[in-house]
């Protein structure tokens, strides 16, 4: 029979690179996971030497403490700033909100020096303040993937909401807790995903900002694979890519939003 | 009224504390001094080292080299995975959304070091082609993400009313639904080109060693220097692209809104 | 050749999706004259745009055939056809303006022109000339009365103006068939009466076939020659305006079509059917004693003093609708909807009569659900997907249930129903809606309703089966509901003989 073109075969490309490029990796590193470094034979051995160091443990315990720090700070910050920017009362003019975004067109490791150069100066670098210096670096970092979901997610609240809340006798505080934040759930969750994930899995910002004195998760991982321990990291990856299923099962309920890097342009 | 003041002045301090790493490098980019921090007198001088700096600017090439190709590249096969995808019966494209996710949520560094074990083990040597692949593997599912809305916003009639009247289905293809969808295609393209040029992760696990990006040059660098002075040059220039970009963007968009606003009034 | 007058014609034509299990059309048989304006009218999801559709060619039928001028084209894809679609919501190309949404067609199209090339005479396939397509444009914007437009941006004209140029991109390529789909569904109320005699002024000027799609039976009245009446993937009739509301095919079309009085009559001797508990003459001949439907148009119903017609009802509503009135009759527990240009106050009790050509009798559809079931091992009967409770003694005289659970009849003798094929009979008024949905094992949705004066008529599907349900309550369309039997409601017959199945 003559090959009949169809419009679905045009996801051809697509689905062959997908597969090639992003789906075959990943069952590689799942292969060697399981594979002895040493006699390359299946084996649990990664898993059992990841949890028998404690020392690998309390990467991931304190990444996780890292990442959940940063979100609430990021949380903090952004969520006025979103409210503010999506109120036509107090702002009225778009361009503030291209301005929030903007400085993610600047390269990620200019930005990240200069913050680094910036401390260092005034005194608080990662030398003498590595805590401080990380959640400074990380926050900036990631202030803009906070704002931008709780922004398009407050755009869209209808406002006469709130009117009704304190028209049926609800004070600021209650309006706030038992209307706003519930409406704006969507976005606060989309923007923790944004911000909890690539938080754990950045070594840049840490190892830069805080001089190699804090190492999280992802820089263990580049470490391992740096010493070519293939067999080792690709089990650490695959916690990664645990860890991050699970975020995903767990926002996939709340969460229908776009990705908010999409609305960079 | 001190409520609006109040609100608006912590908008402006935490703008102004996210632009004040990058203003302190473009204030210090016109003195001639190691670090910021030190100024010794104006000069333009660092703008004369920056493009007298050949390994700098071979790294900017190579960046602009890579984030074209692997853009180009993205958003044909993203292109036409969302249009493939659209046309699919349900269950394949449910089936091409979900993997679609899989780049988007999954950590950088696990698709670096992932696709870095695949060529390695099927002894692949790591070539410019191969660092585009792994741009084109960060880049595509956004294109993709561009260019669905657009689909699905599409009058699905308009496929069949070009067929009715006479188009074949190549053509009509061509002249309505990528028309159509024109505008998810450029900021498709757009965006994996802002990420391919920030990318930072994936090309330090699939270059060639001799090969580097503005960033991977500068975060060799860091790791025993503040940022080069030379770069503090380079980020006036980069702000300032953005600076424009962002105008032309914002005037664009108006002026689409008035002229549509216009020919409304005509009515 | 027969075939020659006909342009288009529909062979037994059935439709079904990839994943559906029902069929959206089934049996479908038309032929359709040159130059006729045809018009598919039925309620949503009547399969009347899936007809079009694949005449159009966006869909090709599972069996059947559909013949252009006596060839088949149900194969041919769309961009190969002669015939041309206005879509429901335009479908305009909105990166194109006016000028070149309707020249797209024409420069798709590649005309054979004779050259004489070394001295032979050769036929090539070229695109017309620019001076061609701008002339027909012309022409074609001329005809919708839209002259000034060419240039205009899609997105800056109104639904009207959007409509206009939707039909000029049509004609435009001059097409055998015109098929137009809901056309004027999104169009105002004055606007849309207006586009009515609009297109049928063009129809006429054309000359082209029409196939209209539409739900609203005023406008298939208004502009058709002739109506084809679609119901749940079926014609249920085809005719010309005047029979389709003079003589509707069956209660559907009856209500569908115009207002209408239904009800379940009884037929009586000497051409009497027995409605509203009274004998009302009649002209149609039915055997004696078959239950048939009866429709009276309203203002067919003529109102007298009390006693001076047949049957004597209390006015319970009336309302001015200008040139007349109409009037809800209580008629014991019946409704009857007249018409009337005399004034008659509430509440008071009137007389009514109708003319015996103007009660018409039709075959009853069903009168009695039937079903093709089996006995399960646990003495319950399977239809509709479901096991109901049923009374199986009741296949065999003076007989009960054993503690084995078999049948044992009164001389003693077992039987092992379970797997034996039975017929099974249902009332109408005893299957019982039941809103509580999910309490009830079967549901069901309401595909059709037909008010019959003192109760509806529901045709109710679930995934296997159909119920007619008689009931007293109002549902809508579409509702979900649950579906009971109770289980002396449940006739069962044998198909075999009862020995079979004896232990």
């Amino acid at each position: 029979m003559r090959f009949r073109f169809q419009r679905k075969y045009l996801a051809i490309p697509y689905l062959v690179f997908f597969l090639l490029f992003i789906i075959v990796p990943v069952f590689l590193i799942i292969y060697y996971a399981f594979t002895d470094r040493a006699t390359g034979l299946p084996s649990i051995s990664n898993l059992v030497n990841f949890f028998s160091d404690r020392t690998n443990v309390d990467v991931l315990v304190i990444s996780l403490v890292f990442a959940m720090a940063t979100t609430l700070i990021c949380l903090l910050i952004g969520y006025p700033i979103a409210y503010i920017l999506a109120d036509k009362k107090y702002n009225k003019n778009a361009v503030i909100v291209t301005l929030f975004i903007m400085p993610m067109w600047i390269n990620f490791i200019i930005r990240t020096g200069a913050t680094r150069d910036l401390l260092t100066w005034i005194g608080l670098g990662g030398g003498t303040h590595p805590v401080f210096a990380t959640l400074v670096g990380l926050v900036y970092n990631y202030l803009p993937f906070t704002i931008l979901p709780l922004y398009s997610t407050m755009l869209k609240m209808d406002r006469s909401l709130i009117d009704a809340s304190y028209d049926l006798g609800a004070n600021p505080f209650q309006t706030f807790t038992k209307v706003i934040i519930p409406l704006t759930k969507p976005g606060i969750i989309s923007a923790c995903t944004m911000v909890f994930m690539p938080t754990i899995s950045s070594y840049v910002i840490s190892d830069l900002l805080s001089e190699y004195n804090i190492v999280l998760f992802g820089s263990y991982i580049d470490l391992y694979f740096n010493q070519s321990n293939w067999n080792f990291g690709s089990f650490m990856a695959l916690i990664m890519l645990l860890l991050v299923g699970l975020s995903v099962l767990l926002t996939r309920k709340f969460d229908k939003s776009e990705d908010v890097r999409t609305s960079l342009w | 009224m001190v409520k609006k003041v109040l609100a608006k002045s912590y908008v402006y301090i935490i703008l102004f504390l996210m632009y004040l790493p990058v203003f302190l490098l473009i204030v210090f980019s016109f003195t001639d001094s190691d670090s910021v921090g030190i100024w010794n007198g104006f000069t333009f001088k660092l703008y004369g080292d920056l493009f007298q700096n050949k390994e700098l600017m071979q790294a900017v090439l190579n960046t602009l080299l890579v984030a074209f190709v692997s853009a180009i590249i993205s958003t044909i096969i993203g292109t036409l995975g969302a249009i493939g995808a659209y046309y699919s019966r349900k269950r394949a494209r449910k089936f091409l959304e979900g993997i679609t996710q899989l780049p988007i949520v999954n950590a950088e560094i696990v698709m670096a070091l992932s696709l870095a074990v695949l060529f390695v083990a099927l002894s692949i040597p790591f070539t410019f082609f191969i660092l585009v692949v792994g741009h084109v593997v960060l880049t595509v599912a956004f294109v993709y993400l561009s260019v669905k809305p657009r689909l699905v916003q599409m009058d699905p009639n308009i496929y069949e009313a070009a067929l009715d009247l006479g188009a074949t289905p190549r053509n009509a293809l061509y002249r309505v639904v990528i028309p159509e969808i024109l505008p998810g295609i450029i900021s498709g393209f757009m965006l994996s080109l802002t990420l391919s040029l920030d990318d930072f992760v994936i090309t330090q696990y699939l270059k060639e060693p001799s090969f580097e990006t503005i960033s991977t040059y500068i975060q060799k660098i860091l790791a025993k220097h503040p940022v080069p002075p030379e770069v503090r040059a380079l980020t006036t220039f980069i702000f300032l692209i953005a600076v424009i970009v962002v105008i032309v963007n914002n005037l664009t968009a108006k002026k689409k809104q008035k002229s549509f606003k216009m020919q409304e009034g005509s009515k | 050749m027969e075939n020659q007058d006909y342009i288009i014609e529909l062979k037994n034509v059935r439709k079904k999706f990839d994943d559906a299990t029902d069929y959206v059309v089934e049996e479908f048989n038309l032929k359709i004259k040159k130059g006729e304006f045809v018009t598919f009218l039925g309620p949503s999801g009547c399969g009347k745009t899936t007809t079009l559709r694949m005449i159009a060619g966006f869909d090709t039928p599972t069996e059947g055939q559909i013949l252009l001028k006596g060839v088949d084209i149900s194969s041919l894809p769309p961009y190969k056809r002669p015939i041309n679609t206005v879509f429901q919501k335009y479908a305009l190309f909105p990166t194109m303006n006016v000028y070149e949404n309707i020249a797209f067609g024409l420069k798709m199209k590649k005309v054979p022109v004779t050259v004489t090339k070394n001295g032979k005479e050769v036929t090539k396939m070229v695109h017309l000339s620019k001076d061609v397509i701008q002339k027909k444009v012309k022409k074609a914007l001329e005809i919708v009365d839209m002259e000034d437009f060419e240039s205009r941006n899609i997105q800056t004209l109104s639904g009207g103006q959007q409509q206009r140029v939707a039909i000029a991109r049509a004609i435009v390529n001059e097409p055998e068939i015109l098929l137009l789909d809901e056309p004027l569904g999104a169009l105002d109320l004055k606007m849309r009466k207006e586009m009515q005699l609009e297109l049928k002024a063009m129809h006429k000027k054309l000359g082209i076939t029409f196939i209209y799609v539409t739900h609203d039976q005023e406008e298939a009245l208004t502009m058709s020659d002739t109506i084809v009446v679609m119901s749940d993937g079926f014609i249920q009739q085809v005719g010309k305006p005047k029979e389709i509301y003079d003589e509707p095919a069956n209660a559907f079309v009856a209500d569908f079509i115009g207002e209408s009085n239904i009800y379940t009559g009884t037929i009586f001797p000497d051409h009497k059917v027995k409605i509203l508990n009274k004998l009302f003459e009649m002209v149609d001949t039915f055997p004696l004693h078959q239950k048939v439907d009866v429709v009276i148009r309203p203002e067919d119903v003529i109102i007298k003093e009390q006693d001076q017609g047949t049957v004597n009802g209390k006015i319970v509503s009336k309302i001015f609708k200008g040139i007349h009135y109409q009037y809800v009759i209580m008629v014991g527990k019946n409704e009857v909807t007249a018409q009337s240009t005399e004034s008659w106050p509430v509440d008071s009790t009137v007389s009514i009569s109708v003319l015996p050509n103007n009660i018409h009798v039709m075959k009853r559809n069903i009168e009695v659900n039937i079903y093709d079931g089996y006995i399960t091992k646990n003495n319950k009967v399977c239809f509709a997907d479901f096991d109901w409770e049923c009374d199986v003694t009741t296949l065999a005289k003076n007989s009960h249930i054993n503690e084995e659970g078999y049948l044992q009849t009164e001389d003693g003798a077992e039987y092992d129903l379970s797997d034996c094929e039975v017929k099974v009979y249902v009332d109408l008024d005893k299957v019982i809606m039941d809103d509580k949905v999910d309490e009830c094992d079967v549901k069901g949705q309401i595909i059709q309703l037909v008010y019959k004066g003192d109760h509806y008529q529901y045709l109710v599907r679930n995934e296997s089966d159909d119920f007619i349900v008689d009931s007293e309550w109002t549902w809508n369309e579409g509702d979900i509901v649950g579906i009971r039997i109770n289980p002396e409601n449940i006739k069962l017959k044998l198909k075999g003989d009862l020995k079979q199945y004896a232990v």
